[in-house]
């Protein structure tokens, strides 16, 4: 069987002969069941066993009596769904709003794409409203589906059209025994309560008036809000069940590390307590781990023990340094008590670490991947107004990556959650993320211009090279014609590392510190421009990171050590500028090239994984912190005239 | 061998289905199935995973027991592993010079067989997603100097490529191509291709070539003759690969020069001390039957056609490199180029660790001399290349910031090893490197030999991209896009691979240490020229 093609009905004896008879011609070739779920209280169940004794297809009745008939027709939806045999369901009302020549397509749709769900979404704007009042259907359409979007930001995030009830469902998808719909929109009961990795949107234009799948009465829509409402609670009540799990087996986990360390410390191991300590935490983390596997986050497991085991454990290592570092921070810097801090720092770093086991770990992800395509296949069968809506272009873009990632990644069906559509606003985003991380992990090195004040020359110098990082940025930040599109992101981890752990080890790593006179450090140039280049190549991408390399070199030029060599700096600056110039040149004649070819370049780019920024946020915040709180420490202490020479061992 | 009627020809019924799930299923399994011991599918066997994890139990416990001799020793151990290595490459080098090794057909001796001599050969050429190349090797085909109706060439295309098989089906036109689709199946691997391509194959003589390449138009003569002149003992002949975009850019460059050292020098040098000769991927010429009785290729080793030379050589069978060369395509771009070369190293180590399944009998079927090559060289190359940058790291440590744990590492016997290594190994790798562009008669990669070490930064990343594939996804084949080149083919300055023969002497027992090779000493004798260098110039 591949679709059960279900159909809610309430008295509506006239037309559902007509229905199975269109459902009939349009399913074709397809092994489809058409599955009435009645709510009629007239002769439309005999009707129905009448015509479909006559079909060819299997044709079943739901008949609801009256007492059975809560939560409207989208319960009735629900029981279809339910009762279903078949993998796919579609969901189609007997009225003129839903083309049963649309049928087949939404389930092509979603069967050949891999989508969960498949929606049709009727085009706006294409028909007249008649009445009083012509635009307050639609604006109350409108409302609705704002307010459920603000209410599921996530989940209904890529849906265009939530209030619409005619859409085609993979079943396995859709967790059916949680769905408790009121009223009509089943939809956004299905979106919040399932996890739907990929929706498609079938846009197609009818010419038959009727309701913009809106509201229509007052009544109708005090229970949509409720709904709503309802929806809302339950959704996050789960989440707050879950988070309370989380903290119950957190408090578990503190009692575990105790009771080891007090173990390991008696006279029976006699281990150091540092070492102890160590050994501790890593049994609480086993522990605490196995716990909300089995326990808190059951439902939504989806590596093995063992994949998820490292993840939180490398969760947990990272967030220790960023607990220390705050704690000292809150103690030195801000002169809090120690207590008071420690237990400020704890309550932070819970959240943070909730969010990053609930992200990183478990692969939260809420928020469905979405593409819009038009019904090309309908509107020339149907009546009126029939033009095809245009294929949403970028979203079209975002299916093409989809499906050559999927290719690259060698069949493995896609990841889902990949950004759907990408615009140049986002691809500058990504483009200032390294700077701003940069920022973030060497605030003081960044910022001490500004702190010292600064010279006109050293203004107009700082101002050039600006320049000339923004010119080059702009010249190479679209890939030349014919460099292949290959990505590799294991490569640009493996890259990034050794950058960063430079960048940490120059930082962090090394006995002494600066002087206290001198505002910029070689070192703290050097580990700033290293971490550029390594939050560059993680958050970027190797060949974005590869064309910029000119840029990423450009901090090099703050070196106090080239402070000493004015004329050699002086003549770095101008190479830059004059590189930069070159290249604007360069790109300038290449557009036009291309414009004069017709084609359109765009910044190609990988999706920006959520891994990977992660990543570079904690590692950003470390740094940050520990940054800090060696500044602090070392503002405390007398300035010692030579600590900042190497310490030299004769052998 | 006739099995016209089951392959798809144009117009004619395409492979009945049973026929073709039999094909799938023994090009999957039939190496796996015949000798389980051979085929990767499994990255570690259950002994191997054992002694692995007592090894890491023991690791730990001693470094538990005393941190740093314990990773005094380790340092050590890998210092004397990098000397070996480096000093095996020196000696191999040493011998490839001889030029006494490699298998030498003049062009009049190849022409000069009657055509109706010569057997039927079936050229094999795999092909995925390359719509823009494949019409490029119908052209290196009929290039070829072989009569057309003893020539049985076969575009190997994968079931879910429509594309390809649409632009093959353009542009076979006339020309003796058949194409074979390989239905859809994982792994997804050259090797399953080159297996169900091999049961559809009607030629004495079976070789592969890729979409790109470029063979020498006298290659499959020259191979015959080889094959003929060697005898029953020689399972295949692997001819030179060279690449014709060499001076596209640094990174061609820098892969031309180390191809031609492998292909001309260190091959030649393994197959002069007798070691197994892990064959290069294309232009490896075998007898049909006996590929075949072997199991074929593996399905699940990403280097396959190392693992073959391998096993041939455990089998007792012998490699000769023929002085023919064909030119690929070199990857110019970074990215593509460490995919392909990750891939490379994976499949060396999984090679590795399928051979070492059975230590004590694989040294006896292989002979000291061939267990150390196959140490020092299929592990040694992605080894070093793990261990460079952490020894790189340490001497950057050190000169920075001398901390004292680093010369905690390195007690005096460790430090002057390594310290020779890093000195003098380097340089003689770099001095090895200019010889060979001197052999190879390309002046015009002089630069590119001397900053060979940033070279060796990309294997290393490489190498740990291999690492992190082969414990998380060991079969996953790393597809290298072709068709990236700009240049429009030039031909190539050299011909043939320059080396003076140093010492004129026959081989002597080419096949020492290898049990099982019985027949073949004797026939070998003097079969091979040794010396001669027609063809140049």
């Amino acid at each position: 069987l591949d679709v059960t093609v279900v159909v809610p009905t309430r008295n509506e004896s006239t037309n559902v002969e007509e229905l199975l008879r269109r459902l009939d011609s349009e399913l074709g070739d397809l092994d489809a069941e058409i599955l009435f779920v009645d709510d009629s209280d007239d002769d439309t169940p005999s009707i129905i066993i009448r015509a479909g004794a006559d079909s060819s297809r299997s044709v079943r009745l739901l008949h609801r009596e009256p007492g059975h008939r809560a939560g409207g027709s989208a319960s009735a939806v629900v029981a279809g769904m339910r009762s279903a045999r078949a993998p796919w369901a579609v969901v189609l009302h007997g009225d003129p709003r839903h083309p049963p020549e649309l049928v087949p397509v939404l389930l092509d749709r979603g069967r050949t794409s891999g989508a969960d769900l498949v929606y049709g979404s009727r085009q706006p704007g294409r028909y007249q409203t008649s009445g009083a009042f012509p635009g307050r259907r639609t604006l109350a359409a409108t409302a609705c589906a704002t307010l459920a979007r603000i209410a599921f930001p996530g989940r209904l995030k890529n849906i265009t059209d939530p209030l619409t009830d005619f859409f085609a469902v993979r079943l396995g998808a859709v967790s059916l025994a949680t769905l408790r719909p009121v009223g009509h929109k089943i939809l956004v009961e299905i979106a919040a309560r399932s996890k739907l990795s990929y929706v498609m949107a079938v846009r197609y234009s009818s010419g038959t008036p009727g309701p913009v799948t809106g509201t229509a009465s007052c009544r109708d829509l005090f229970r949509f809000l409720q709904h709503l409402l309802i929806l809302r609670i339950d959704v996050a009540g789960g989440r707050l069940q879950q988070l309370a799990r989380f903290l119950a087996v957190g408090f578990s986990g503190v009692l575990i590390n105790s009771a080891a360390l007090w173990l390991l410390t008696t006279p029976w191991f006699h281990v150091p307590y540092l070492l102890a300590s160590g050994a501790a935490t890593h049994v609480a983390i086993v522990w605490n781990f196995t716990l909300l596997d089995r326990f808190a986050f059951r439902k939504v497991r989806r590596r093995s023990f063992l994949n998820g085991l490292v993840r939180f454990w490398l969760v947990n290592v990272a967030l220790l340094p960023v607990q220390l570092g705050m704690l000292a921070v809150l103690v030195e810097v801000w002169a809090l008590a120690p207590v008071p801090a420690n237990v400020g720092a704890l309550a932070v770093i819970f959240a943070v670490r909730y969010l990053v086991t609930l992200g990183w770990v478990y692969g939260w992800r809420s928020t469905p991947a979405s593409e819009v395509v038009a019904a090309t296949a309908a509107p020339h069968i149907l009546p009126g107004n029939s033009t095809p809506a245009p294929v949403a272009s970028r979203a079209g873009r975002g299916h093409q990556y989809l499906r050559r990632h999927r290719y690259l990644r060698g069949d493995r069906p896609a990841r889902a959650g990949a950004p759907a559509a990408r615009g140049p606003g986002r691809y500058l985003l990504r483009l200032a993320l390294p700077p701003l991380a940069t920022l973030i992990a060497f605030p003081s090195t960044v910022l001490v211009p500004l702190r010292v004040g600064i010279s006109t020359s050293a203004l107009l110098g700082m101002g050039a090279v600006g320049a000339a990082a923004l010119g080059l940025t702009a010249a190479r930040a679209a890939p030349r014609p014919g460099e292949p599109d290959v990505h590799d992101r294991q490569l640009d981890v493996i890259l990034a590392l050794p950058l960063l752990g430079g960048a940490t080890w120059l930082s962090l790593g090394w006995p002494g510190t600066a002087d206290a006179d001198q505002p910029l450090s070689n070192r703290g140039v050097l580990a700033l421009t290293l971490f550029l280049a390594g939050a560059s190549l993680l958050l970027l991408g190797t060949r974005l990171a590869g064309r910029l390399h000119r840029v990423l070199w450009l901090p090099l030029l703050g070196l106090p050590w080239l402070a000493d060599r004015s004329g050699l700096r002086v003549l770095l600056i101008a190479l830059a500028i004059t590189g930069a110039g070159r290249e604007m040149a360069r790109y300038r004649r290449r557009r036009r090239q291309d414009r004069t070819q017709g084609a359109r370049r765009c910044g190609r780019s990988q999706p920006l994984p959520r891994l990977r920024a992660s990543a570079v946020a904690v590692a950003a915040l470390a740094m940050l912190l520990a940054g800090s709180a060696l500044a602090a420490t070392d503002t405390s202490a007398t300035p010692a005239p030579h600590t900042d020479r190497h310490p030299i061992h004769h052998r | 061998m006739s099995v016209d009627c089951e392959v798809e020809r144009a117009g004619a019924p395409p492979l009945v289905a049973a026929t073709e799930r039999q094909y799938l299923e023994r090009s999957l399994a039939g190496l796996r199935r015949a000798a389980p011991e051979m085929s990767a599918h499994a990255v570690l066997s259950r002994r191997q995973q054992v002694v692995l994890g007592v090894a890491a139990v023991t690791v730990l416990a001693c470094l538990g027991y005393d941190f740093l001799l314990t990773l005094q020793v380790l340092v050590a151990g890998f210092t004397l592993f990098y000397t070996l290595t480096l000093g095996y490459r020196l000696v191999l080098v040493g011998r490839g010079m001889r030029g006494e090794h490699m298998v030498r057909v003049s062009d009049a001796e190849a022409r000069s067989t009657p055509d109706e001599d010569l057997p039927v050969y079936t050229v094999l050429v795999p092909a995925y997603r390359e719509p823009q190349v494949i019409g490029k090797v119908i052209a290196s085909i009929t290039a070829l100097d072989y009569p057309a109706d003893r020539l049985d060439v076969r575009l190997v295309l994968e079931a879910d490529d429509d594309e390809t098989i649409a632009a093959a089906r353009a542009s076979v036109g006339s020309a003796p191509v058949t194409i074979v689709v390989v239905p859809s199946a994982q792994p997804r691997t050259k090797p399953k291709a080159c297996n169900f391509g091999l049961q559809t194959a009607r030629g004495e003589f079976v070789t592969i070539f890729d979409v790109e390449d470029r063979p020498e138009p006298l290659q499959l003569r020259r191979a015959v003759v080889a094959m003929r002149r060697c005898g029953e003992g020689y399972a295949c002949v692997q001819a030179r690969l060279g690449y014709f975009n060499a001076r596209q850019n640094l990174i061609t460059r820098w892969f031309t020069i180390e191809y031609g050292n492998w292909f001309g020098l260190l091959l030649p040098g393994l197959v002069s001390v007798g070691a197994p000769v892990p064959l290069g991927g294309t232009s490896n010429h075998f007898r049909t039957d006996l590929l075949r009785d072997l199991g074929a290729w593996d399905a699940f080793n990403v280097t396959e056609d190392a693992d073959l030379g391998m096993r041939l050589a455990r089998l007792g069978y012998s490699v000769g490199v023929l002085d023919s060369l064909t030119e690929e395509e070199a990857n110019c771009d970074f990215v593509n180029w460490v995919k392909q070369r990750s891939r490379w190293y994976k499949g060396y180590l999984q090679t590795w660790l399928v051979h070492m399944r059975r230590p004590v009998v694989v040294h006896r079927e292989l002979g000291w001399r061939g267990g150390l090559g196959l140490h020092l060289f299929v592990l040694g190359t992605p080894l070093t290349a793990l261990i460079n940058p952490v020894f790189w790291l340490l001497t950057l440590m050190w000169y920075a910031q001398q901390p004292s744990w680093v010369s905690h590492l390195f007690p005096p016997a460790t430090f002057y090893l390594a310290l020779g290594c890093f000195l003098l190994g380097n340089a003689a790798v770099v001095y090895l490197n200019l010889v060979t562009t001197r052999l190879m008669a390309q002046p015009g990669l002089l630069a590119a030999a001397v900053t060979v070490p940033l070279y060796w930064v990309m294997m290393s990343a490489a190498a740990f991209k291999a690492v992190f594939q082969l414990v998380c996804t060991p079969f996953y084949w790393e597809k290298t896009s072709h068709g990236l080149t700009t240049a429009a083919g030039k031909p190539p300055a050299e011909k043939s691979f320059v080396t003076r023969p140093l010492v004129e002497k026959p081989l002597a027992k080419p096949l020492a240490g290898k049990p099982l090779a019985k027949p073949l000493a004797a026939k070998s004798q003097g079969l091979i020229e040794t010396g001669s260098v027609d063809g140049v110039m």
